[in-house]
């Protein structure tokens, strides 16, 4: 027995040593981490977190951790860290690498731990990542069955109620006739009650549609975007491109439906709102993600949640485990662009 | 039932015979009475789908087939014809839809009349006897809000530039 403890406490001595655990845990962590200066410099990163951002670990000491794995955006939520010496959470962030134009499909969580010095004041901070992918995805498995439930409801919802009513309306217009024609009273209430069912109808069509879009299942991702260029043209008379691939992706309805809404409705916002004349909209299939882009040539935002839509367009994409981001300054083209996980394989 | 005339149409005049195809029972027994309450028209047959109204029109002479859109749903995608055997029928289409791409779809299935479902009791007949004198016609509420050039394009029946 005595042995045994010796062994454990003997196998168990470099715990005691900070040096190395601190070795080990930069070497080798199940998450990212690094460790920053107060000026937001790293001091270190682990081998994990630079082999994400495609560079060796001794890149990194000394460097600005804004365009190093983070944007200007997370900076905030850093610094909060910082100033109020509290833990902070930044969610859904994605990796922004100083040569990648395009983002990873994967999703991370930090954990920003202010480290405290001898005398109370913070020093430094730890950046603990973990990868939420898995949990976005569960999310997504979720809100996607709600999505099919809807897109049942919608279609039974269309195709028989939608039936019946437009039987009521012709029913009452055959009443409303047959009054008329043999000069009886009640024509007029006959058309009011056609009227009514007419209401009633068109109603009950905008209600489906909200429900789930289901016309938009029919004829191809690519084929319905290329309709959409096409229509944007007709309806509002501006230039709307379209740069995607011939081949049809393999994506799944639900998919497909979201990301149709959310490029329909940045090209309203760019129209209607923002004024574009000219518009561009570009669909690319990535290994592991589908990207989407609108760009125009209007007036820039001043925040996203100035953006009408925004929020139904960011709705969409999280529904599909999707993400949006809007660049665009005054005198720059404005860019939608969104990214979304490929839930099915090609199947070339 | 007794029918209608409404005073433009001769006594002599012959009476068209309408093929009526939707799988709803109650829209197609409105839509029977609405087409029979008129003098010049009658309903020569009904089917529940395509295959039997395809059926019904290889042995039987039918001057217009009404078709609900449920009934078709790959219309126009890609471009088929509702009726190959018959690419010249006067085909009117009820759907539930008004959007620009589903009338473009029409178009290309060789559809010439396109009512929208809230429209059927107020403009079906209208639309009945426009495709009938070889015209065009399109549910008033279609055509809302598209550019004078589409709109003549698509009473054209022009689909050639729409798509690039």
């Amino acid at each position: 027995m005595t042995s045994v403890t010796k062994r454990q406490h003997s196998e168990l001595a470099p715990l005691g040593n900070m040096a190395w655990l601190a070795e080990r845990l930069f070497v080798e962590p199940p998450f990212l981490l690094a460790l920053i200066d107060p000026t937001l410099h790293y001091v270190r990163i682990s081998r994990s977190f630079a082999e994400i951002l495609g560079r060796e670990v001794t890149y990194f000491p000394g460097r600005s951790l804004v365009k190093h794995g983070f944007a200007t955006r997370h900076k905030t939520v850093i610094q909060k860290a910082l100033d109020n010496g509290q833990t902070q959470v930044l969610t859904n962030w994605t990796i922004t690498a100083p040569d990648q134009v395009t983002k990873t499909s994967g999703y991370w969580q930090w954990t920003i731990v202010p480290l405290h010095g001898t005398e109370g004041r913070v020093c430094g901070l730890l950046l603990v990542g973990h990868d939420i992918m898995e949990r976005r995805l569960l999310e997504s498995e979720v809100i996607e069955a709600a999505a099919r439930e809807r897109r049942e409801v919608s279609l039974e919802f269309r195709d028989d109620i939608g039936q019946v009513l437009a039987a009521i309306g012709v029913k009452a217009k055959i009443l409303e006739l047959k009054l008329e024609d043999q000069q009886l009273t009640g024509a007029q209430e006959a058309r009011e009650l056609r009227d009514l069912a007419t209401e009633v109808l068109v109603a009950h069509r905008r209600i489906a549609h909200m429900l789930y879009p289901v016309d938009l299942e029919a004829g191809g991702f690519v084929a319905n975007l290329r309709r959409l260029a096409e229509d944007t043209k007709q309806l509002y008379g501006v230039s709307c491109r379209l740069t995607a691939p011939d081949r049809e992706p393999n994506l799944e309805p639900v998919q497909a439906v979201r990301i149709h809404a959310i490029v329909k409705k940045a090209i309203e916002y760019s129209v209607r709102e923002a004024g574009a004349r000219d518009l561009a909209i570009e669909f690319s299939v990535n290994p592991g993600q589908y990207i989407v882009k609108v760009t125009h040539d209007g007036k820039a935002y001043e925040r996203t949640g100035a953006i009408r839509g925004y929020r139904m367009i960011n709705f969409h994409a999280h529904t599909i485990g999707g993400m949006i981001t809007v660049k665009g300054c005054k005198g720059q083209l404005v860019t939608f662009t969104g990214l979304f996980p490929r839930m099915l394989g090609d199947e070339s | 039932m007794k029918k209608r005339n409404k005073g433009n149409i001769a006594d002599d005049s012959p009476i068209r015979r309408i093929l009526i195809v939707t799988g709803h029972d109650a829209l197609l027994a409105s839509l029977r009475d609405l087409v029979n309450l008129e003098s010049d028209l009658t309903v020569g047959g009904e089917a529940a789908d395509l295959t039997g109204a395809r059926l019904i029109l290889g042995g039987d002479h039918l001057d217009l087939a009404i078709v609900d859109r449920l009934v078709c749903p790959s219309i126009g995608f890609p471009e088929q014809m509702v009726f190959p055997m018959k690419p010249k029928m006067p085909l009117i289409l009820m759907a539930m839809d008004n959007e620009l791409a589903q009338i473009r779809s029409a178009l290309t299935s060789g559809v010439r009349g396109f009512v929208a479902k809230q429209d059927l009791a107020q403009e079906l007949i209208a639309a009945i006897r426009d495709v009938l004198d070889g015209q065009r016609y399109f549910s008033r509420e279609l055509l809302v809000g598209i550019s004078a050039d589409v709109r003549a394009r698509i009473l054209a029946g022009d689909t050639s530039d729409w798509n690039e």
